[in-house]
């Protein structure tokens, strides 16, 4: 009896949601970013996780005010600013204390730059200026 | 011609004599080659990031130069053949350069400043390290004051 119950219940939302969204989507997925799906084709789960954080840091911007604030590339921003493996002080800005290249999304580069920036730091490596890894920190 | 830049990391035991004997070598390379010299700038000792051949200090090098390309492989074949130096990396600095007078007068202007900043540098150098001396002479004598009071107390 409570089986046949149970069973029913899940039966029923399904429909429920078939005839609302047209029936595709991923578990979890919103309204909106279902009706979006049709129009552009399937969306890879990583780009469904991407649009939701997107629509999240929106809404906390919305709530919070500056607290999030669009990043904007120091090197659009003030073109005197080089970009030169030979200068390991500039260039460790843009990595972790272990060593690795910090995302263009937490360094707010644009892709150019964050391409340049990383070229140079891998130069750097080569010439010993900048560190591959850090075993006693920096 | 395009402009290159090699920058090679010297043995940091190696005197100025012999290093200045290896740019001057370089330099009959380059001219040989076909190449136009541009500017040789001595950045130094500088700390390595990790060790090469256990050494954790080299002395930076960075030859500019214009050549079609053929003067690369020789320069780094002399490199690659040099037990002195460490470590050295190529890169094209301009795809194309047109007015190479106006560049070697860049060059020149260039070269004159990186000596004003190296003469600069020898200096701090000297005064750092004659800070030191005297640093590690009184610092040495206030340790051993500490270490005397240390022991007091545990007796």
């Amino acid at each position: 009896m409570s089986e046949s119950g149970f069973g029913g219940g899940f039966g029923g939302d399904r429909e429920d949601r078939g005839g609302r969204f047209g029936g595709r989507g991923g578990p979890g997925g919103r309204p909106g970013d279902r009706d979006r799906d049709r129009e552009r084709g399937p969306m890879s789960v990583k780009a469904r996780l991407r649009a939701k954080a997107r629509k999240k840091a929106r809404k906390a911007q919305k709530k919070k005010g500056s607290a999030f604030r669009k990043k904007v590339c120091r090197f659009c921003a003030d073109s005197a600013v080089g970009i030169d493996y030979k200068d390991p002080k500039g260039l460790r800005y843009f990595l972790t204390e272990t060593g690795k290249l910090i995302p263009q999304r937490i360094s707010g580069n644009c892709a150019k730059h964050q391409r340049q920036i990383a070229t140079a730091i891998k130069r750097g490596r080569q010439l010993a200026l900048m560190p591959y890894a850090s075993h006693h920190g920096m | 011609m395009r402009e290159y830049e090699t920058t090679f990391i010297v043995q940091p035991e190696i005197s100025d004599e012999a290093a200045n004997e290896l740019l001057t070598r370089l330099d009959g390379l380059l001219e040989r080659s076909g190449a136009v010299r541009l500017l040789h700038d001595d950045q130094g000792k500088r700390r390595l990031a990790y060790d090469i051949q256990k050494f954790q200090k080299g002395r930076y090098v960075t030859s500019y130069y214009l050549s079609d390309g053929s003067a690369v492989t020789v320069v780094e074949r002399a490199l690659r053949l040099e037990e002195s130096v460490l470590r050295f990396l190529t890169v094209m600095a301009d795809p194309e350069v047109t007015d190479i007078e106006a560049r070697k007068t860049r060059a020149a202007e260039q070269e004159r400043q990186h000596a004003e900043r190296a003469r600069e540098r020898a200096l701090r150098d000297a005064e750092e390290e004659r800070a030191r001396e005297a640093d590690l002479r009184s610092g040495g004598r206030a340790d051993d004051d500490d270490d005397d009071d240390d022991r007091g107390d545990d007796e």
